[in-house]
């Protein structure tokens, strides 16, 4: 069943793009299907005890494979990952225009990334959550970018990408330590794992842990997420994908459960975040915008949750993640209702929509007083197990763990109470409003009661919960959410902490001011152009174009790969000279070279190119080769001819050159000289072996006197066949760049060459 | 199985010589160009199936004893890096064909036989196991990558193509120097018997041999410092001649270093690798982050790639080589794909300029959709076969305990994929330009549809072959490892070209 549903999506996904755009708005109906079927299966396996297993082998030296387990946590996520996508796509199919284009591409994506948070949340090798970690990612900034005419949605997506990338690359380094660690890539085979490395691995999970879930300092990209279509907001970036870092600190929990490190970071992003979201969250006036800080405030809430440890924790984070994912896709439901009927988001101008747009002010106000915790619905029960288990810490904890949510608590109410004031009322004239749209309602209605019904089907959905948070944290099995816990201290403390609220809330739904500027996320835009500034300055510095600097770069290179040889060099075996003519003719040789380098004329300097050439076959006669030595006479010859001619096209001086850097180019090849004669030296002076029967062979098999022409012919044949190939193809080149040249206007390029 | 290794070798350049004589012949020409590489493919897949089974083919040339003559072995690195390559050369031969009719065809008269020879020097690069027959074919590439770069005549190409060639004739005279140095040494260019007496020498030899030829391997390879000929040289060419040179010319200079280096076990030099595969990355991606320009960038990636071969060379492990010899073999299509992606655009758009072209994506969603598999793969994403071979290396560099690089190659990954970024917000998002520029150029105007859909039908091809290596994986990997475990302890290459 894994596998058909998953390639459901996965065929669903290809269908759409492929032929999705003759399809119009009906491209969310077929998308449907594969959500529908997963939240079905979903739901029959929450009850199931043995969890229902696929795996599939990849690449087996590396233990990469795709495995599967689906056992209550998986189920419960995948509901709320799958329900949630049903509802999503059918309030697409209202959000958009009939005409919009692009909807088939656009709900192929939704399709992909519903396939891939379904994949990732049924993981059980780590590499196969990493690989749906990485495909989310992917969809995500296929779908943040949507609308892409417009610059700053480019921006924006190209940010989101670059967060969540980075931390994929983190999560892949911390995979690979803990699969090291722990010996197995199986989460439901590891251990807790202990070390350095182990250390490691839990700092790197849980940095990306924090990337995928918007924790501060990461939490840069989900702002500008929110240009992407509201169903997108809805979907991925407040109820599933950002949850995804949620769930990887719960399945981390067990495995870094010794390590300190990781509740320490995992306590101060998460903490940090729950504050510094529910501050940006008042500062806002685009709803949108209010609900992605508060977004980023609540998953602080679970993972500083999830940190802790205790069973009791574990569960309060579990029943918050399924609180938040309902009352969260309603309140972006009803936002993008807004947004569509009245063309505006923005707090400030709208104005007496509770009379016109009824049913969204019920469902908003349902939805948000579950975000604030209040009852009968289900953010309260799941509030209270929260407040309970940090009240159950002990020591700094408590302080400071308590304190933080607490306060986190208080701001949560009170930038509700200024949403939903913002959204609804006003004192200005009452915003116009267009007709509604069924198919918008219908999903977010239907969030709402569910807010509703968890509280009043509190045992089943407390059954789930637990088992669920069961799964990962054992001691998690003794507790429930409670429907009325009576006078406790923890509902003492959300009176308290409702109260003032309140009173924070009114004060500051009275307050406008400018809407603050995105201060992270100008830091990440300018440290990723800062890194096109300094990638250009490198490539100015390397890639200048000058072939004379490069060729420079080169010989100095190889001069110094000589250095080795310097210690293999035996002394006592070198000696100067076999006989004094070769010295002679060094001398003739060396003077040539220096001759040619310094000369400005260039016919001087091909000339000087002759002569150490012809220094050269003297060398070879001195050895004993006049057939070589011939040879080497002949080409000499035809190249300084074949100078001569060409030379005629060019001027006839070099262009003028600095003396340091001539000096220096000049140093540079004769250190290469230097090097070339110590490393033959070296190479010379190394074990004695016998010769090589050529004289035998060439005679004997090859059949013929002269060795020379028996190994260019027959035992090297290859060789030679090669570099004839070698002739043909110049000869051909040179005359198609005649033919080039014959039919161009362009001047010729003479001096440029130089 | 010595015929099949002997007409691999041989048959592309006989076959080029007929295309030259029949230039006049369209028909004729292509059936010559497109046969032989067909015919190369398959025997090559044939030769890898023989040599997965059987261990490696050694074949003396002439039937001379293997210290006098030449010895052509295919072993499994060998069989496997060799199927790449000839199937991807064919794949852009078929592009080449359909894009003939615009301005940006390379002219068929050369480009079809020179490609042949060309396809014969990586051929017998790849299978020699002779140091000198190394060079000639090196020599072989050289020749007829510039006159494909240059044939067209056009001054940006002479002049970038002066760089290419005076660079690379230098790394000539560098490896003639080498195997100088190596014959004075040993007595012999036969890499076997190299592989027995290399490891023999002194530490000075040995180390001075080594690091010559990374010097003269490096330079084809294209590693730091000596890349700068590539990115000035390789965007002026056609696009089909830069897709295969982009796929194969710096993977065939990785392929001697990793034949030469571990043959003749190199292990001291880990260290310097490991910092110039480093630096390698990171410049190579710092200059495709500068660029402006499809092609510019590709460039640039190319070089920044060559660092994650080097890496799992440098680490001298059986995993790091293996890591190296699967990049390696995800590498050559994957960039060869990309280059002809970045041909459709320039088609299409008429420039492949970042500032110019915008909102493809919504006009030709099928180009979107091959860049989109090919970028995501080249930036090690999962599920592709960049993802994979990334991930083999850094498993290899975390059990070789070696961090720095693997931060450097995390670190360069996500680099990587904000140029991706960057050319896709460029060149796919945005409101589809309605200024002049925009609209196709004149010279796009005599493509014919039969033209367009033969180059779509080779980029699709080429992006499911890239596909494939990602879903067949495992058996590639398990045979990246075995090649690799050869090639540290070759004893049987040894024993079968000795033998």
């Amino acid at each position: 069943m894994i596998w058909f549903l998953l390639l459901l999506y996965a065929s669903i996904a290809v269908a759409l793009a492929a032929f999705g755009h003759r399809l119009g708005r009906h491209a969310f109906t077929v998308a449907v299907v594969p959500a529908g079927a997963t939240t079905a299966w979903s739901v029959l396996g929450l009850g199931g005890d043995e969890p229902v297993t696929a795996d599939l082998v990849w690449v087996a030296g590396l233990d990469l494979s795709l495995t599967f387990s689906v056992g209550p946590l998986a189920a419960l996520m995948s509901l709320i990952v799958a329900g949630i996508g049903v509802g999503v796509f059918v309030y697409s199919a209202g959000y958009f225009a009939a005409d919009a284009p692009g909807l088939g591409r656009f709900a192929a994506t939704l399709v992909a990334f519903s396939g891939a948070m379904v994949g990732l949340v049924w993981a059980d090798s780590i590499w196969t959550l990493f690989i749906f970690w990485e495909l989310t990612s992917i969809t995500s900034f296929l779908l943040v970018g949507h609308k892409h005419a417009d610059p700053d949605v480019r921006v924006a997506a190209r940010r989101a990408l670059l967060v969540t990338a980075s931390g994929g690359l983190s999560l892949l380094a911390g995979f690979v330590l803990v699969a090291d660690v722990t010996g197995t890539s199986r989460l439901s085979e590891m251990s807790a794992a202990a070390g350095t490395s182990a250390a490691v691995a839990a700092v790197l999970v849980m940095v990306a842990a924090a990337t995928k879930s918007a924790q501060v300092p990461f939490h840069v990209w989900l702002p500008g997420a929110m240009a992407a279509p509201t169903p997108v907001s809805a979907y991925l970036h407040s109820a599933t994908m950002v949850k995804a870092g949620v769930l990887l600190v719960a399945l981390g929990s067990p495995v870094f459960v010794d390590q300190p490190l990781w509740k320490v970071m995992g306590l101060s992003l998460g903490l940090t975040s729950m504050i510094w979201g529910a501050r940006g969250a008042l500062r806002h006036v685009d709803a949108k915008l209010i609900l992605a800080w508060g977004t980023i405030s609540q998953l602080g809430l679970m993972i500083a949750l999830l940190s802790v440890g205790t069973g009791k924790a574990m569960f309060a984070a579990v029943s918050i993640l399924l609180a938040h994912a309902v009352f969260k896709a309603a309140l972006f439901m009803v936002v993008g209702e807004i947004d569509v009927r009245t063309g505006t988001r923005d707090i400030r101008e709208l104005s007496g929509l509770w009379r016109s747009m009824p049913l969204a002010t019920a469902v908003a106000v349902v939805s948000g007083a579950s975000m604030a915790g209040l009852p009968p619905l289900l953010g309260f029960p799941a509030k209270e197990a929260a407040i309970e288990a940090v009240l159950g810490l002990s020591g700094a904890e408590a302080w400071v763990g308590g304190g933080v949510v607490i306060i986190g608590s208080v701001l949560t109410v009170a930038y509700t109470l200024r949403l939903l004031l913002g959204l609804f009322t006003g004192t200005g004239s009452p915003t116009p409003v267009a007709r509604g749209r069924v198919r918008m309602t219908v999903p977010s209605v239907t969030l709402g009661l569910l807010s509703v019904a968890g509280f009043f089907f509190l045992g089943t959905v407390s059954e789930v919960v637990r088992s669920a948070a069961t799964q990962v944290n054992a001691k998690a099995e003794v507790y429930d959410l409670v429907r009325w816990p009576g006078p406790t201290e923890a509902l003492g403390v959300s009176m308290v902490v409702v109260a003032i609220g309140v009173l924070a809330g009114l004060v500051s739904h009275r307050r406008t001011e400018p809407a603050p500027a995105p201060m992270g996320a100008a830091v990440v835009d300018h440290l990723t152009d800062g890194t096109l500034v300094v990638a250009r300055l490198i490539t100015g510095r390397v890639q200048h174009g000058s072939l004379p600097v490069y060729l420079t770069t080169m010989a100095a290179t190889a001069a110094l790969a000589t250095a080795p040889f310097l210690l293999a060099l035996d002394r006592d075996v070198l000696h100067a000279w076999d006989s004094p003519v070769q010295a002679v003719l060094a001398v003739l040789v060396v003077a040539a070279a220096l001759t040619a380098t310094t000369v400005g004329s260039r016919l001087g300097a091909a000339l000087s190119l002759g002569a150490v050439g012809i220094g050269v076959s003297g060398l070879f006669l001195v050895q004993g080769a006049p057939d070589l030595a011939l040879t080497q006479l002949l080409v000499e010859t035809v190249v300084v001819v074949g100078f001569v001619i060409g030379l005629g096209q060019l001027a006839r001086r070099f262009p003028p050159v600095g003396s340091v850097w001539r000096g220096i180019r000049i140093g540079v090849a004769g250190l290469v000289g230097a090097g070339v004669a110590i490393g033959l030296a070296a190479t010379a002076t190394g074990p004695e072996r016998p010769p090589l029967p050529l004289r035998e062979a060439s005679v004997e098999e090859g059949g013929g006197n002269n060795i020379v022409n028996v190994i260019l012919t027959d035992i090297r044949a290859l060789d030679t066949l090669g570099e004839i190939v070698v002739l043909v193809v110049v000869a051909a080149g040179v005359m198609a760049l005649a033919r080039a040249g014959r039919h161009r206007a362009d001047p010729p390029l003479g001096e440029e060459l130089a | 199985m010595s015929a099949v290794v002997a007409v691999i070798v041989v048959g592309p350049l006989v076959a080029a010589m007929c295309g030259l004589l029949s230039s006049r012949h369209e028909v004729v020409r292509d059936i010559i160009t497109m046969g032989s590489l067909a015919v190369v493919t398959g025997l090559a897949a044939w030769l890898l199936v023989v040599v997965n089974t059987d261990g490696p083919v050694a074949v003396r040339v002439g039937g001379w004893d293997p210290g006098l003559g030449i010895v052509l072995v295919a072993d499994l690195f060998a069989a496997l890096i060799l199927l790449v390559a000839t199937a991807t050369i064919l794949l852009v031969e078929l592009f080449a064909i359909g894009q003939r009719r615009s301005a940006w065809g390379a002219d068929p008269r050369l480009a079809g036989p020179i490609l042949l020879v060309l396809t014969g020097g990586v051929v017998l690069a790849i299978l020699t196991g002779d140091l000198f027959t190394l060079f000639v074919a090196f020599e072989l590439i050289l020749v007829s990558s510039y006159v494909l770069l240059t044939h067209q005549g056009q001054r940006g190409q002479i002049r970038s193509g002066m760089t290419y060639v005076v660079m690379n004739l230098f790394a000539s005279t560098l490896f003639l120097v080498g195997v100088a140095f190596v014959y004075s040494a040993t007595g012999t260019v036969n890499l076997a018997l190299l592989a027995e007496r290399i490891p023999a020498l002194d530490d000075g030899l040995r180390m001075g041999i080594g690091l010559w030829f990374l010097v003269v391997f490096g330079t084809k390879a294209a590693i730091f410092p000596l890349f700068s000929w590539l990115p000035d040289s390789y965007p002026t060419a056609p696009t089909t001649i830069t897709a295969v040179f982009a796929g194969l010319l710096t993977k065939i200079g990785v392929y001697a270093l990793i034949r030469f280096h571990v043959l003749t076990g190199m292990d001291a030099l880990g260290p310097v690798l490991l910092v110039l595969a480093g630096l390698t990355m990171l410049v190579g991606v710092a200059g495709a982050l500068a660029q402006d320009d499809v092609k510019r960038i590709l460039s640039f990636h190319i070089v920044s790639q060559i660092g994650y071969m080097l890496m799992g060379l440098g680490l001298f492990t059986v995993a790091g080589v293996a890591g190296a010899i699967l990049f390696l073999v995800h590498q050559i299509p994957i960039k060869t794909v990309l280059f002809l992606v970045g041909g459709m655009i320039e088609v299409e758009a008429g420039t492949s300029a970042l500032d110019r072209v915008s909102g493809l994506a919504a006009r030709r969603g099928f180009i979107a959709l091959m860049f989109a598999l090919s970028a995501l793969s080249l930036a090690g994403l999962p599920p592709f076969s960049g993802f994979v071979a990334k991930l083999a290396l850094v498993d290899a560099g975390i059990d070789a305990v070696a961090i720095p690089i693997v931060v450097v190659a995390l670190v360069g990954s996500i680099l990587t994929l904000l140029s991706m970024a960057k050319i896709w917000l460029g060149v796919f998002w945005g409101s589809p330009v309605a200024n002049g520029a925009g609209v196709p150029p004149a010279g796009s105007a005599d493509l014919r549809p039969a033209g367009r859909r033969l180059m779509s039908v080779a980029t699709a091809t080429a992006v499911t072959a890239t596909l494939a290596i990602a879903v067949f994986a495992g058996p590639l990997w398990e045979m990246s490892q075995r090649a690799a475990t050869d090639l540290i302890d070759p004893t049987s290459y040894v024993a079968e070209v000795l033998g």
